[in-house]
C-alpha cells in the first residue's frame, strides 16, 4: 500500500514537471540551427553505409529549421542551407527532397543561381527519369537568367519526360523563337506535332507552327534584304516593295507582323489569342 | 567409402551443435524480440516518411533497409559475442571438449547456427519492412515502380555482409578473455569496412585538394585491403531508386565476402583449437 502511494505521488509530481517544462521550452529553447555538419567528404565516412537516411535526417533538419524562421532567411544563412542541401545530395545524389527543397529556397537569391543549376545538373545525372529537375533548371534559366535558349533545351528534356505537360511544346517554341532559334522552334514544333497524340494540344501546336513558319519566311526576307542592301529594312512593306516577299503573312493569333529598328520580327499579339471582348452589360 | 562416412558423422555432430544453438536463440526469446522491434518499424516508417516533400516511398524504404541493417549489425554483435563467451563463462564448453567432437566442429555449428538465426530475424524483418514499403507506395506512388527483386538480393548481400561480421566476431571470441571487447572491436570493425572505400578514394584524390600525411595515407591503404570491404555489399540505392544491378560486379563482391568469411573462419578454428580453455 505504501509502495503504491509512493509511485502515485511520483506520478502526480512527474505530471507537473512535466507540464512546467513544456510550458517553459519555448522560452528557454535556443533559437533553431542548422546542423553543424562536417566536409561533405567527412560526412559520408561517418554516415557508415547508411548514407541515404543521414542525407534525409540531414534535410529534415534544415526544413525543420526553415519552417520555423520568423524573419527571411539572411544570405549567410542561405550559404550554409547550400552547404547542407549540397552535402544532402552529395551523400544520397537520387534524393528528390534535397533538390526540391534546394531550389524551393535557393532560386530567389540571384547569387545562389549557378551553385544551384550545379546541383540541379548533379540531380540530372543521377534521375534521368525525372522531369521535374529539367524543368527546374531551365525555369532557372528563363525567369532569372533570361537565358531563354538553354531554357528550351531543358523544358524540351522535361516535355519528353513527361509529355502531360500540355503548355510545355508552344512555351518551348516560344523560347526558342525569343532566342532567334526560330528554325529549332519548327522543328521542335513538327516533332512534337507528329508524336502529339491529344487533338487539341495538336491543334494548339498547329497554330503555333503556322505563326512561326510566317515569322521564318520574313527573317529569310530579312537576310537576304540585309545582305543586298547591307542595311535594315525599315518595314514588312519594304520588303514586299523589293519583291523579297510575296506579302505580308498574316498572324493566325490575329495580330500583325512588325519589324523594329534592329530588324527583328515581331507581332502585336504576342503570340497569344487576344482576350476575348467582354460582354456588354444589358 | 570411409572417409564418406568420416564427414556424414562430423556432419551429424555439427547439426547437433548447429540445433542445440539454434534451439537456445530461440528460446532466449531472441526472435520474439526480433518481431517486435520488426513490428515497431512497421509503426515508425510512416511517421519517418511522412514529412517528405517528393519521395515518401523512397524515404520508407531507405528508412525500414538502414533500420534493418542496424538491427541485424546488433543481432550479430551480441548473439556472436555471446556465442563461445557464454559456453566459456558457465563452464559448458568443459562438457564440449569432453564429447567426441572436434574444437572446429563445435566452432562451425556454433557458426552456422548463428547463420540460421540471422537468415530467421532478416526474413521476418523484411518481410514485416516489406509490407510497410508497400503500404506506402500503394498510397504514395514512387517515382520509379519499385523493383521486389532487387528487394530480395538487398537482403541477399544484407545477410552475407552480417555473416562476415559474424566471422569476424567469432575470429575475435576465438582468442579473446573478456565479453565486452570482441563485441566493441566488431563494432570498430563495422565501421572501418563500411568507410575504407571511401576514405581510400578520397586520398587517391587528396594530392589535388591537399597533401595527406604518409601515415595517414599508409593506414588508410593497410585498412582497405586488411578489413572487409563492408560498403561493397550495401545495395540500398539499388532498391530505394529502382537502379539497374551490375551483375558481374554484384557476383564478384558476393565470392569476395564468402571467401573472406572462408579466411575468417579458418583462422577462428585456428586459434580456438590452441587456446587453454582450462
Amino acid at each position: 500500500m505504501k509502495r503504491l502511494a509512493v509511485i502515485f505521488l511520483a506520478l502526480i509530481l512527474c505530471a507537473y514537471f512535466f507540464y512546467e517544462v513544456d510550458r517553459r521550452r519555448q522560452a528557454e529553447a535556443p533559437p533553431p540551427k542548422l546542423m553543424l555538419l562536417p566536409s561533405k567528404e567527412m560526412t559520408r565516412v561517418i554516415s557508415f553505409g547508411h548514407e541515404t537516411l543521414a542525407a534525409q535526417l540531414i534535410c529534415y533538419n534544415s526544413m525543420f529549421f526553415f519552417g520555423s524562421l520568423e524573419k527571411p532567411p539572411t544570405p549567410a544563412t542561405l550559404r550554409e542551407l547550400y552547404h547542407t542541401l549540397d552535402t544532402v545530395t552529395y551523400l544520397d545524389p537520387y534524393n528528390m527532397d534535397g533538390y526540391y527543397f534546394a531550389n524551393g529556397m535557393l532560386s530567389w537569391n540571384i547569387s545562389f543561381l549557378e551553385p544551384l543549376n550545379e546541383l540541379l545538373l548533379r540531380g540530372m545525372a543521377h534521375r534521368p527519369w525525372d522531369w521535374q529537375l529539367p524543368f527546374f533548371y531551365g525555369f532557372n534559366q528563363f525567369y532569372f537568367l533570361k537565358k531563354p535558349k538553354e531554357a528550351a533545351v531543358y523544358f524540351e528534356k522535361a516535355y519528353q519526360l513527361n509529355p502531360k505537360n500540355a503548355f510545355l511544346p508552344t512555351f518551348i517554341a516560344r523560347l526558342y523563337y525569343e532566342a532567334d532559334a526560330t528554325e529549332a522552334a519548327i522543328a521542335f514544333l513538327e516533332e512534337m506535332i507528329r508524336t502529339a497524340e491529344k487533338a487539341k494540344l495538336r491543334k494548339y501546336m498547329l497554330v503555333r507552327l503556322e505563326a512561326l513558319q510566317a515569322v521564318s519566311l520574313i527573317e529569310h526576307a530579312v537576310k537576304l534584304y540585309v545582305k543586298k542592301y547591307e542595311t535594315v529594312p525599315q518595314s514588312l512593306e519594304a520588303l514586299v516593295d523589293r519583291g523579297l516577299l510575296k506579302g505580308i503573312p498574316s498572324d493566325p493569333y490575329g495580330g500583325e507582323f512588325y519589324l523594329d529598328e534592329k530588324g527583328r520580327v515581331g507581332t502585336t499579339s504576342k503570340f497569344a489569342y487576344a482576350h476575348k471582348k467582354r460582354r456588354k452589360k444589358k | 567409402m570411409l572417409s564418406r562416412k568420416i564427414s556424414v558423422i562430423s556432419m551429424k555432430k555439427i547439426g547437433a551443435i548447429i540445433r542445440a544453438t539454434f534451439v537456445g536463440g530461440v528460446r532466449d526469446r531472441t526472435l520474439f524480440g526480433i518481431f517486435i522491434l520488426g513490428l515497431l518499424l512497421m509503426l515508425t516508417v510512416p511517421i519517418f516518411s511522412y514529412f517528405s516533400m517528393r519521395q515518401t516511398t523512397e524515404v520508407a524504404a531507405g528508412y525500414s533497409l538502414s533500420v534493418i541493417s542496424l538491427i541485424g549489425l546488433l543481432l550479430t554483435v551480441f548473439m556472436g559475442g555471446n556465442l563461445i563467451s557464454r559456453d566459456i563463462d558457465r563452464k559448458g564448453i568443459h562438457t564440449v571438449v569432453t564429447l567426441p567432437i572436434s574444437r572446429t566442429q563445435y566452432m562451425i555449428g556454433k557458426f552456422l547456427a548463428l547463420a540460421l538465426l540471422l537468415a530467421v530475424s532478416l526474413m521476418i524483418l523484411y518481410f514485416l519492412a516489406g509490407i510497410a514499403i508497400f503500404w506506402t507506395a500503394l498510397k504514395y506512388p514512387p517515382s520509379q515502380p519499385l523493383n521486389w527483386q532487387s528487394y530480395l538480393l538487398v537482403m541477399v548481400f544484407e545477410y552475407i555482409m552480417l555473416l562476415v561480421i559474424s566471422g569476424v566476431s567469432i575470429l575475435l571470441n576465438s582468442f579473446a578473455t573478456s565479453t565486452f571487447l570482441p563485441m566493441a572491436l566488431t563494432i570498430a570493425v563495422y565501421c572501418i569496412g563500411q568507410s575504407t572505400a571511401l576514405v581510400k578514394d578520397y586520398l587517391d584524390k587528396a594530392p589535388q585538394i591537399e597533401q595527406p600525411s604518409q601515415v595517414v595515407a599508409f593506414l588508410a591503404k593497410v585498412s582497405y585491403y586488411l578489413f572487409p570491404n563492408l560498403s561493397a555489399f550495401d545495395l540500398k540505392e539499388v532498391f530505394v531508386y529502382s537502379l539497374p544491378v551490375g551483375f558481374q560486379y554484384r557476383l564478384m563482391v558476393l565470392l569476395y565476402g564468402l571467401f573472406y568469411l572462408t579466411v575468417v573462419m579458418g583462422m577462428a578454428t585456428y586459434f580456438f583449437e590452441r587456446r587453454d580453455l582450462s
